[in-house]
């Protein structure tokens, strides 16, 4: 596709790169929202982006960039929204855990509305994030919080046999509880509370680099209290539950979101996804959305 | 050459290829259907899109004579209505809430699917006997092109394919038996070849498996 001329999609903080996987002196070549581009990290580490013009690729002008939460983000955009705040990647004594990048061909909506979804654990994520026998999704409460123009879903509760690495090796199941928040159109997370500790929350995020409207690449980071698991396993972890969606992402038909309100037909357990489409078309996005007839 | 077996009938697959308990994805004209079956019965043809969030049947699994869909599990039965929805146990679904199915039936060996609602054949007596399967192939070709060969006395079975008047074709070997070709369009540069046989001992019937291969062979690098 040609860069798109949508707004909304080019003032976002786009992901280039995962922290390290530029080595000094390399550069990445990539696209975003249908621009080449190229990431240099010059000797001293220091990163720059610039595009790439015409059919020769010719380097031309640099690009803003940014890094934070382990993920270097570029813009084509003059104003970009600001990236979130989550607090939970400067407190003392957290992991983090950057799980690298997977492709996925599909629009950035359908990997964020995955993302927010419970109802599925029990089909998809058999006998590690749901069981067959418990596939009901208890409600929940959702708003889009004025103040960060995000959505947000809460008070939501799944049981599961094993929600993350520490969870599997204590042997047995939880009901775990989950928040999850939409930062951005192209990035979502999800606060899953700590086995055994209430008042403390995993943060796992994903940030999303839509290479055209149907081809991205999905960029997960974490911020976790897991004292017992080596980072291998928590990045295993994490990289098998995400393909395993991955099997499901890349089958949706159409790829495109569609706002027409009968295309698709949710349930109570969608309220998430409900809340994120009504959102997004507020916003006026079309980038990711079918278009409709003129 | 028409297409399908009576106007509006379009090949999808052998029948020996469902095995009762599977789903399959096939494509017409690139649209995508998937093709199931239950545990007996005939098989069912259904839009490859499950109406919750657009995930494709096709990779959904038979349980109690019905589809389930892989994503969020849910359940439909046969003529396409939603039986459960696991997110919500107690709920009883809405009637709306179907899948859009379309008409199927068994002929010489051979599932065909009807697009656009067409009227039900009346089919000779001869159409279940005796007929076993020998391939499907897929060919990177236009339809028409595959039809074209067939028609021509030196193709690869060395017989030429004549309509037999239901749009399937026949072609008579020298030795008695006989095949039945029927063509489905896959896309535009594309098609699929479905072929079964009567009077074909299992000898004959991988000899002609083995011809069907050499016809793409040709047909894609001519």
């Amino acid at each position: 596709m040609s860069v798109t001329t949508d707004p909304v999609a080019l003032n976002q903080w786009i992901p280039c790169a995962w922290n390290g996987q530029i080595r000094p002196g390399a550069t990445r070549d990539t696209q975003i929202l249908g621009q080449p581009i190229r990431v240099t990290c010059a000797p001293d580490g220091a990163i720059s982006c610039n595009v790439l013009d015409g059919a020769a690729g010719a380097v031309g002008r640099a690009l803003p960039v940014t890094q934070k939460f382990e993920i270097i983000f570029a813009t084509l955009g003059s104003d970009p929204r600001p990236l979130p705040k989550i607090h939970e990647f400067d407190e003392p004594g957290r992991r983090i855990a950057n799980c690298g990048s997977v492709g996925v061909n599909t629009s950035p909506f359908r990997i964020v509305e995955n993302f927010l979804d419970m109802a599925h654990f029990c089909f998809v994520h058999t006998d590690i994030l749901g069981a067959v026998d418990q596939t009901e999704v208890l409600s929940y409460k959702c708003e889009v919080r004025p103040d960060a123009d995000e959505v947000w879903a809460t008070d939501c509760r799944f049981f599961q046999p094993a929600a993350s690495k520490s969870a599997a090796t204590n042997g047995k199941g939880q009901l775990t509880h989950y928040k999850y928040r939409v930062m951005s159109p192209f990035s979502v997370m999800l606060y899953k509370n700590v086995f055994g500790r209430e008042d403390l929350d995993d943060a796992i995020c994903v940030f999303i680099q839509p290479k055209t409207e149907t081809e991205c690449i999905a960029y997960m980071t974490m911020a976790l209290v897991d004292e017992g698991s080596t980072m291998t396993q928590i990045i295993d972890f994490q990289q098998s539950i995400f393909l395993q969606d991955r099997i499901i992402l890349e089958n949706q038909r159409p790829a495109l979101l569609s706002f027409a309100p009968n295309a698709e037909i949710p349930t109570k357990a969608d309220l998430s996804s409900i809340a994120f489409r009504r959102w997004l078309k507020a916003s006026g996005i079309t980038f990711g959305t079918v278009k409709e007839a003129a | 050459m028409e297409m399908g077996l009576a106007k509006g009938w379009v090949p999808v697959a052998l029948d020996a290829q469902i095995a009762p308990g599977s789903s399959h994805p096939v494509v017409i004209n690139d649209m995508g259907l998937a093709v199931w079956r239950g545990s007996s019965g005939g098989a069912q043809v259904w839009e490859d899109r499950c109406p919750h969030r657009g995930m494709r049947l096709s990779f959904g699994f038979v349980r109690d004579e019905g589809l389930v869909c892989l994503y969020h599990g849910w359940e439909f039965s046969q003529g396409g209505k939603c039986r459960k929805i696991p997110a919500h146990p107690e709920l009883d679904p809405p009637k709306t809430i179907c899948t859009r199915t379309f008409g199927s039936l068994s002929y010489r060996g051979i599932v065909f699917a009807s697009l656009d609602k067409a009227a039900t054949p009346d089919l000779p007596a001869d159409s279940q006997e005796e007929w076993l399967p020998v391939r499907s192939v897929f060919v990177a070709v236009p339809m028409d092109r595959v039809a074209t060969y067939l028609g021509a006395k030196d193709n690869v079975f060395g017989a030429v394919a004549t309509a037999d008047g239901l749009g399937c074709h026949r072609l008579a070997l020298a030795d008695g038996a006989q095949i039945t070709v029927a063509l489905q369009p896959v896309g535009a540069e594309k098609a699929a070849v479905h072929l079964t046989s009567r009077g074909a001992d299992a000898d004959l019937r991988r000899t002609l498996a083995r011809y069907a291969v050499r016809m793409r062979r040709i047909l894609e690098i001519s």
